[in-house]
């Protein structure tokens, strides 16, 4: 394995289908947008590392959630 | 909890839920096209249900196994991803359907704490080889414990089953396997999402008969579309429409909210449900599995175990783990909504929650979940403290790899604080072989209990931790060849520990032991070894290997019957009346053979031996095999089949591993040994020339015996008159160390040599009494083997012994071993380029006598197979075809 730093780093995840905000807090602190036109939920927010993210995509498995696409967002895009 | 061993309960018990096979729900909708599919697939070497949660992967197979006889069942949970749990799981749930098939693989497993997963799995694979009854093991939620080593193992046992086991993994992640390649063969079973999702048809059938609803066709379709088949979310909107006249309403209002389904529909169940029953289900999401205690310790509600039966009857997935209704859990995926539900509805309460599932599960003996929540409750201080008093349990019933994945998960700041913690994670470190990490973590122990204000959970070791850490420093020392320091911290540690603590001074005793032995002070070792076995009497793990160190070591001191006695009562005690065979056992019944060897008891010899290999893997210690060849080795070469043992050393040194007990005779001095003694001095003076180098490595106990085979082959090496006052010297040497510590078969085997060393020299009267002191101190012990190999260049000097000297008899005693014949080889069939051996010179003068082979056999006491070798032998060497060419060589040799 390669001597990779793990910053935190922001992640964008979509999921199918409308998930309420208030879930926000069972993914680790991401804020929760639904999109109407996609029928898909965006989360966004800061992930620990790699670890952590393979844990949150495990959630989504385990709750059944389909997972549409993970993007890594850099760390300065959004503003905390 | 206490922290001492062999309580009551054991430190970590297999929970029987986990074996448990679900059945079927009563009125629960028929799958008939899936199960074709399943039955199908027999043959297949993977049967994978592979899907998300909820889709009905564990009620398919509860379904299509149902009334099937020869199933074993294991519901995997995060508890088991540690290799060593996951391996003792595993093995736990085909050994209650087919117990023979596990008993190899879960010897291999109690021996090796930190188990190769490949290794296990072949063990478990070729044990499979003798079963003839087809059987099935289902791995169910098999993501739970995917990882690296465990997978290689599940992948190893894929590519290698037998078709007699039908492997099943329920699964929501794919196992690392390589399924493509299973696909393109055909070899594989496959049920995935789609497979799964219901049918129409099914769905109309589940929401009458399971949930007996009425609806029509067109709710029916409007379910299927919203649920997209998902039984889960089936099962959750049929729950929510129960008890509404308004049905057709309802599941319109479903297909206008396109929320999460999961999460909509659990708002509109719990919203229908009495506010006690809806605090039961939110607070109790977070125990992995409940029963009616734990529930109402959890909720604060009462009536645990009527809620638990309710839930139950109205669908409410809980699923019961035994038959009895005592264990139950929720349906996985409505655990985790009801976590989420309430992780944001009381954002605090979780802790709380898992802080009352630790303390119940600590008060009922169940560490390792204990652990889980106090961790989960983010108690980490309550959690190392759990940590702590949990590891003198399991490292007595041998867990150390499980202890450690429980305290790995602590964060580094809390385990340096806690100097007991630290000289726990050094002990389980050793044990699974990582001396690097043990060395610092005992010095991390010292620098913690140095402190001014130590963190403590476990008083009773604290008291006693300079002693342990100094049995772990003695451990190490020794497991890194380093004998005296080994005695100096060994000594150490029984110092300071109280003499009445005979569980904490069984290591040291034993170590100090080794180590003593190691560098020859035998009296030592015998006292020690024998104070750990007696404190450790009742621990059949420790009392086997440490029995054969002490036998070993009376053998050296010359006490075989003492030896012997020490062999019997350790199988006796923890063989024959445990009805276990536990590692060690059979290089017990190797000591015993050990000892009629020395003897001369050649057949109980063979005996002895046969058993041993007989007993076979689960009993044999990690040194077995090389200890079996070696003594098979010396028994071949004393039954006069040459051939046969130089073949068995060759095997002996290539399964020889080196361990902390020394080996007191090594492979390559009794081999070069035996080629002196036939004749062969070019290799043998070949493998003295090989020495030099490694001589260093060796410990004293096992230098002594190879500077003696070394100096009989310098005695003996034609023209060596010149160099034998020296090696007189170090022989002399070597026979006042040997007895001034009473190294007494040493001292037998040295004193014959130095006899041949004075006779070479020409000094007769000196050899005289070397070899009536090697007589006279052999025959006091018993001891004939060392005698017979070695007096056979010395048989002019014992025929001037006084005929009325106890070593006089003795000889005579030994002597008979040959019955009538010469006996240097020199001076009979001088001339045949390999001479004929005492044993086969002796068959040929019964063959000659007119004796029949099997009138041979009885005669000698040896197989009949044995005596056909000897005379082949015999024939072999002289050049004959026949017994009448075979009698006239010898005879025209002076053989006869």
């Amino acid at each position: 394995m390669s001597e990779e730093k793990h910053q935190p780093g922001r992640y964008e995840i979509r999921v199918r289908g409308r998930l309420p905000g208030r879930w926000g807090a069972w993914f680790a602190g991401m804020s929760l947008t639904y999109e109407t036109h996609s029928g898909e939920t965006v989360l966004r927010g800061p992930v620990a590392d790699q670890a952590a993210l393979h844990g949150l995509l495990a959630r989504f498995r385990d709750l059944g959630i389909p997972i549409v696409s993970v993007f890594e967002l850099g760390s300065d895009s959004d503003p905390p | 909890m206490a922290a001492s061993p062999g309580g009551a309960q054991p430190a970590n018990p297999l929970i029987e839920a986990r074996f448990f096979i679900p059945q079927p729900r009563a009125g629960s909708v028929p799958r008939r096209r899936l199960a074709q599919k399943l039955s199908a697939g027999t043959g297949t070497r993977l049967t994978l249900l592979s899907a998300p949660a909820g889709f009905g992967k564990s009620s398919l197979l509860a379904q299509w196994l149902e009334g099937e006889p020869d199933v074993a069942w294991l519901a995997l949970t995060p508890a088991e991803s540690e290799p060593s749990q996951f391996w003792r799981y595993f093995l736990a749930a085909v050994a209650r359907i087919r117990p023979s098939a596990t008993e190899a693989a879960a010897s291999q497993l109690e021996a090796t704490p930190a188990p190769d997963c490949i290794a296990i799995s072949r063990t478990f694979v070729n044990a499979l080889a003798v079963e003839s009854r087809p059987f099935t093991l289902v791995l169910d939620d098999y993501h739970e414990v995917d990882g690296l080593e465990i997978g290689e193992g599940i992948a190893f046992l894929v590519d290698n089953l037998p078709p007699v086991m039908r492997l099943v993994i329920a699964t929501r992640s794919d196992p690392p396997v390589a399924l493509s390649r299973l696909r393109a063969r055909g070899d594989i079973c496959e049920i995935r999402v789609d497979d799964l999702r219901f049918t129409r048809e099914e769905v109309g059938a589940f929401l009458s008969a399971t949930m007996r609803l009425e609806v029509n066709d067109n709710g029916v379709a409007s379910l299927e579309s919203r649920t997209e088949g998902w039984p889960a979310g089936l099962q959750l909107a049929g729950l929510s429409l129960q008890g509404r006249d308004d049905l057709g309403a309802v599941i319109d209002s479903f297909g206008g909210d396109d929320r999460y389904i999961f999460d909509y529909l659990l708002d509109e169940v719990l919203a229908h449900q009495p506010p006690d029953v809806r605090q039961f289900l939110l607070y109790t999401s977070v125990l992995g599995r409940l029963n009616a205690g734990l529930c109402e310790a959890v909720s604060g509600c009462s009536g645990g175990q009527a809620t638990l039966e309710r839930l139950e009857r109205d669908n409410l997935f809980v699923i019961p783990l035994d038959q009895k209704r005592e264990w139950y859990r929720y349906h996985h995926l409505f655990a985790e909504v009801l976590q989420a539900a309430i992780g944001t509805a009381e954002p605090g309460r979780l802790s709380e929650l898992h802080g009352r599932a630790s303390a119940w599960y600590a008060a009922h003996g169940h560490t390792g979940e204990a652990i889980h929540h106090a961790l989960a409750a983010g108690d980490i201080a309550n959690a190392a403290d759990l940590i702590e008093t949990s590891w003198r349990a399991m490292d007595t019933s041998r867990h150390p790899a499980t202890w450690l994945s429980w305290a790995r998960q602590l964060p580094a700041t809390e385990l340096a604080a806690r100097p007991v913690l630290n000289a726990g994670m050094a002990w389980a470190l050793l044990s699974v072989g990582d001396l690097e990490q043990a060395s610092m973590y005992l010095d991390a122990a010292d620098a913690a209990a140095a402190e001014p204000a130590p963190v403590v959970a476990d008083h009773t070791e604290f008291n006693v931790l300079a002693g342990v850490v100094a049995s772990a420093r003695a451990y190490l020392a020794q497991a890194n060849g380093d004998a005296r320091a080994t005695i100096v911290h060994a000594r150490r540690a029984l110092d300071v520990l109280p003499a009445t603590d005979r569980l904490r001074r069984g290591s040291p005793s034993a170590l100090l032991g080794i180590a003593a032995w190691a560098v020859g002070d035998l009296e030592a070792a015998e006292a020690a070894l024998a104070d750990g076995v007696a404190a450790r009497s009742d621990d059949s793990r420790y009392a086997l290997p440490a029995s054969y160190v002490l036998g070993l070591i009376q053998v050296g001191r010359g006490e075989l019957d003492r030896a012997q006695r020490t062999y019997q009562r350790a199988i006796d005690v923890h063989g024959e009346a445990t009805g276990q065979q536990l590692p060690g056992l059979a290089d017990l019944h190797i000591g015993l053979a050990d000892v009629s060897y020395e003897r001369n008891e050649l057949d109980a010899a063979e005996v002895a031996l046969a058993t041993s290999k007989e007993l076979g893997n689960p009993a044999a210690g990690p040194h077995w095999s090389y200890r079996w060849l070696t003594l098979a080795a010396r028994l071949a070469a004393a039954r006069g089949d040459t051939d046969g043992a130089f073949a068995l050393f060759d095997r002996a040194e290539e399964q020889y591993v080196r361990g902390p007990v020394p080996s007191v005779r090594p492979i390559g001095a009794l081999r070069a040994r035996l080629q002196l003694r036939h004749g062969n001095i070019q290799d043998a003076v070949a493998w003295v020339d090989r020495q030099t180098a490694g001589l260093d490595l060796l410990q004293p106990i096992e230098r002594e015996f190879v500077d003696i085979v070394m100096a009989e082959i310098a005695v003996r090496r034609p023209g060596s008159r010149s160099g034998v006052p020296a090696i007189t010297e170090k022989l002399e040497a070597i026979v006042s160390a040997a007895s001034a510590s009473s190294r007494i078969a040493n001292l037998i085997e040295a004193g014959i040599v130095l006899a041949q060393a004075y006779d070479v020299a020409g000094d007769s009267a000196r050899a005289r009494q070397a070899v009536e002191d090697a007589l006279t101190t052999g025959g006091q012990a018993g001891f004939i083997m060392p005698l017979v190999d070695g007096v056979q260049p010395l048989r002019s000097i014992i025929a001037t012994l006084d005929p009325a000297s106890p070593a006089a008899a003795y000889a005579a005693t030994v002597l008979a071993e040959f019955g009538p014949g010469p006996f240097a080889p020199a001076a009979s069939g001088a001339g045949l380029p390999e001479p004929l051996t005492p044993r086969e010179i002796e068959v040929l003068g019964l063959v000659a006598g007119g004796m029949r082979n099997h009138e041979i056999a009885e005669r000698l006491v040896i197989s009949l197979a044995t005596v056909k070798r000897h005379i082949a032998n015999a024939y072999g060497k002289l050049g004959a075809r026949n017994r009448v060419e075979a009698i006239d060589a010898a005879r025209s040799l002076d053989i006869l």
